[in-house]
């Protein structure tokens, strides 16, 4: 009588596979070739583009400066993202949906849009930084387009939306009475916060954090427009490679090592999560 | 398939027609007719493609024939005809920059056209058209700076790029990015102002380090906005870019940099070209014909800031005020302008260096 | 008493300030857009605070804008019903059947979140040809070429999405459905499919996004009269800059706003967000 789920999957892992596969394999494989420019490459095999995406600060550069952002992001949107699910989570009016989706909806909106509002907000001599140049706060106006912050901001922007919803989920299936335990018996709300929310959400807020990661690693648009030109992202690279300088072969290069470190990240987190779950499994 | 096939066979069709009636050419009694006939034409979107089309398009359709647009931007345009090599043309009309044009070449992507079925050549420049091109704008590449804030802080008005060194101008500097059309001008331009030359671009990264810019703009209107909000005071763009900002009220002018001891201002084509194995080459010459008309050209000038490359629309534009203090128009001024020959200047190598001299670590 | 009045006042202004910061953060950039769409002065630029309010631009917003934002609702809505058709079952199999690599095949299912978009647009264009060479169809510049390509990229959302809500859903259900002589596809139809749709709307709600919001990829597999809205917007800015574009914008932002509400109202958030529980 059991079902054979399996059978279910097959068709469409088929389909999936063919179109990864296929179209992956016709473009990485041009990295094990040499690059003739204009889209053509040598006849022999060899490691040489890898060799100069290793021995070259560019593209060196580039990877570190990559993760580094896409860290920063997926680390930046939990921080403010968490508490905007935990109080939306918890809260007990019909409002809490509308501001949900209200966050949702801005987050989709595309950064095509958003950065020419980007451009006016963080403007020299607009209100922002009139308002914090003339109370003090700041003694130079704070520019962020052009930069790696500015970056950021643009990628949070198209993140935060995905991590609220999927934190919202994985704190609702927390009860509340959990939290109402600790509290009668005098733990202070911050502390039932830390020692009982973040513990028991972990694995959501570690699933989360990969998914906005993994989307920062791959995202093009926002350090394009946003970058000034001076942001060099793997994704950024690989489409100068291939568009400007019609290098296929290099560019598959670089984008085999994005993909392939992309993939290290992931399969590295949920092993020292895993390890992590088993060693508290064992003290408790 | 099907599609291509009847194209194939109306092509065939069409080109028995145009056989019969080609010798009295200038006969407009007889002019070729186009039915049945599409005629893709890859080129900018944006608006352009709307222009193109409102000018020359019609023309075409008015003789039968159908016109579509593939829009992009045109190194993304040779993306797909790199996708399509050894395949039916995936457009017939290919618009390029310069430096497109020479990899378009290169690649082995284009056809001859018969210039003898492109008689407005007669109003460009030899060097504007030859059997592989056929040049269709021209941008005039150059530093939009404002004026008003120049005057107010006492700086002088930049005559070459290197004034835009002006520690004064610190922070309030766009330049050009490396991936947009006309970078190439400005490293030529900067590099032979400072002993370089078209090989030896060193100069000229060394002048874009130094700038330090607030940023490199990637789309216009990105540049255009910051100008507005004062948040930059100068920027190395096209001329047209000076237009639309003057006529949208801002206090902007112009500077066609001094380039060595002689030359003044720099020049930046448009080129069109037939694609290999396109089933339709007698309505692509047609069109291009078109497109280098007077009107097209007067046209396109006037609705999008490029500087015609046709002589009779070039003289008509002098009678604007406006345009005859943003461009250079006369034939003499025009001759006095830098070209970089892609065939010289290495855009592949400068392009890494310059990743290597601006980006942010 | 007193004190813990004040406590919990003060935690509440806390969370007010800390959600009102997040939407400033978030809301900026769309309110300066809508802002500047109704400034009335002929120009090439962003003007905001609005100097003159008008609704000119919007009377100006050209017919193929109009055109490619119904193409990309199209384009949306045929990427969310294939990414359902492919992703649904591949979720079943994922989390009910067992058998060795599974991990492996789940990574598979999830590997286009990983490639670079641009990537993905112009290997795509490289396969369209491969595969028209074979088969003598080419989908190059067609919707079904956009579709393929676009339904590729949000598949994986789909999977997670309806994975989260199997992940919980009690099979003794099903079990009793079947045990009571219900045929299999009859219980899957009654019993499992109405469990599981929450996570098959949230699924095609970011499919649909998904779709909406590329630019990449349609740049390399779009055509003349097959330009999603985005890639189009992405043309315009980067010529010469049309105020049209942000009242066409801001019809968008509206949009979104309205069918986010509505999706609400016909499923719920509440459900959608259960959804979303991991992967």
């Amino acid at each position: 009588m059991k079902a054979r789920w399996h059978l279910v999957l097959i068709p469409s892992l088929l389909l999936s596979l063919f179109l990864l596969l296929s179209s992956q394999i016709a473009f990485l494989r041009g990295s094990f070739f040499k690059d003739l420019r204009l889209g053509r490459i040598g006849t022999e095999l060899t490691v040489e583009n890898y060799v100069r995406f290793f021995t070259d600060s560019l593209y060196l550069d580039s990877l570190i400066l990559t993760i580094r952002l896409s860290a920063t992001v997926a680390i930046l949107t939990l921080a403010i993202g968490f508490p905007v699910a935990y109080i939306l989570a918890r809260m007990r009016s019909r409002w809490s949906l509308v501001l949900l989706a209200a966050i949702i909806a801005a987050s989709f909106i595309t950064i095509v849009i958003k950065v020419l509002g980007l451009i006016i907000i963080f403007s020299s001599g607009g209100t922002l930084n009139r308002l914090l140049v003339g109370s003090g706060l700041l003694e130079r106006p704070l520019t962020i387009m052009g930069e790696p912050a500015g970056v950021v901001v643009g990628l949070m922007h198209f993140t935060m939306g995905f991590a609220v919803l999927l934190l919202y989920g994985v704190i609702k299936t927390i009860p509340r009475s959990l939290e109402e335990a600790a509290e009668i018996h005098g733990a202070p709300r911050r502390r039932v916060f830390l020692r009982v929310i973040v513990p028991l959400s972990l694995p959501g807020i570690v699933v989360t954090s990969l998914i906005v990661f993994n989307l920062c690693m791959g995202a093009f648009t926002s350090a394009a427009l946003i970058g000034g030109g001076k942001v060099f992202t793997l994704p950024v690279l690989i489409q100068q490679t291939v568009i400007m300088q019609t290098r296929y072969a290099m560019g598959a290069t670089v984008s085999a090592v994005l993909m392939t470190v992309t993939l290290l990240i992931n399969a590295l987190s949920v092993f020292v999560m895993a390890r992590f779950d088993r060693r508290r499994g064992m003290v408790a | 398939m099907t599609n291509l096939d009847r194209r194939q066979v109306l092509t065939g069709m069409t080109a028995t027609g145009i056989g019969l009636v080609a010798a009295p050419r200038f006969a407009t009694a007889q002019q070729p007719r186009f039915d049945g006939v599409t005629l893709r034409v890859a080129t900018f979107g944006g608006g352009w493609d709307r222009a193109v089309h409102k000018y020359a398009g019609v023309k075409l359709e008015a003789l039968g024939a159908k016109v579509e647009y593939v829009t992009a931007p045109p190194r993304d345009n040779l993306a797909k005809l790199i996708a399509a090599k050894g395949r039916p043309a995936p457009f017939d009309v290919v618009e390029m920059g310069d430096l497109t044009w020479v990899d378009t070449y290169e690649a082995g992507f284009l056809q001859k056209i018969d210039l003898a079925n492109v008689p407005n050549r007669k109003d460009l420049l030899p060097s504007q058209s030859d059997e592989w091109k056929v040049a269709s704008w021209v941008t005039q590449e150059g530093i939009v700076y404002n004026a008003e804030k120049f005057a107010a802080n006492g700086i002088p008005k930049p005559e070459r790029y290197r004034d835009l060194l002006n520690p004064k101008l610190a922070g309030k500097l766009c330049l050009i990015d490396i991936t947009q059309a006309g970078a190439s001008q400005l490293l030529v331009g900067a590099s032979i102002d400072e002993g370089g030359s078209m090989t030896n671009i060193e100069p000229a990264l060394k002048f874009v380090k130094d700038a330090n810019p607030f940023q490199f703009w990637k789309v216009g209107a990105q540049a255009v906005t910051l100008m507005n909000s004062g948040d930059i005071w100068a920027s190395t763009m096209h001329a047209g870019f000076a237009v639309q900002m003057r006529r949208a009220g801002l206090p902007v002018a112009f500077s066609h940099p001094k380039v060595g001891p002689t030359k003044r201002g720099l020049l930046k084509e448009g080129w069109l070209g037939v694609v290999k194995g396109s089933p339709v080459p007698r309505a692509a010459e047609f069109f291009i014909n078109e497109y280098v008309s007077a009107e097209t050209q007067f046209g396109l000038a006037t609705e999008r800031g490029v500087v015609p490359v046709n002589g009779q629309a070039r003289a008509k534009l002098a009678g604007d005020p406006l345009l005859k203090e943003m461009f250079l128009l006369s034939d003499a001024d025009v001759g006095n302008m830098v070209s970089v020959d892609f065939n010289v200047f290495n855009l592949d190598d400068a392009t890494q260096r310059w990743a290597r001299a601006v980006s942010t670590r | 008493m007193n004190g813990h009045r004040a406590i919990a006042n003060a935690r509440k202004a806390a969370s007010g300030i800390w959600m009102l910061g997040v939407f400033v953060f978030l809301f900026a950039p769309l309110v300066v857009v809508v802002g500047a769409s109704f400034d009335g002065g002929e120009r090439t630029f962003l003007n905001f605070p609005p100097k003159e309010l008008s609704f000119r631009w919007y009377g100006r917003i050209s017919p193929d804008l109009f055109e490619s934002l119904g193409l990309s609702i199209v384009l949306g809505l045929t990427t969310a019903a294939v990414g359902c058709l492919v992703g649904v079952p591949a979720a079943l199999g994922l989390v009910r059947a067992r058998f060795p690599g599974k991990s492996l095949v789940a990574a598979a299912f999830r590997a286009p979140l990983q490639i670079p978009a641009v990537v993905t647009g112009v290997s795509f264009l490289k396969l369209y040809y491969l595969i028209g060479d074979v088969t003598g169809i080419y989908v190059v510049g067609t919707l079904p070429g956009l579709v393929i390509a676009h339904s590729f990229l949000a598949t994986p959302y789909v999977i997670g999405t309806v994975s989260a809500v199997l992940q919980r859903f009690n099979t003794r259900l099903e079990e009793a459905a079947l045990s009571l002589g219900a045929s299999r596809w009859r219980t899957f139809r009654r019993v499992t499919l109405p469990v599981i749709m929450p996570g098959v709307y949230a699924g095609a709600m970011y499919a649909f996004l998904v779709s909406f919001g590329d630019v990449p990829v349609a740049l390399f597999l779009g055509s003349s009269g097959m330009q999603p809205f985005a890639a189009k917007i992405f043309h315009l800015m980067e010529f010469d800059f049309d105020p049209t574009l942000l009242a066409i914008s801001t019809f968008i932002i509206f949009g979104s706003l309205a069918a986010i509400y509505l999706l609400q109202r016909a499923v719920g958030l509440e459900e959608l967000s259960r959804s979303g529980g991991g992967n």
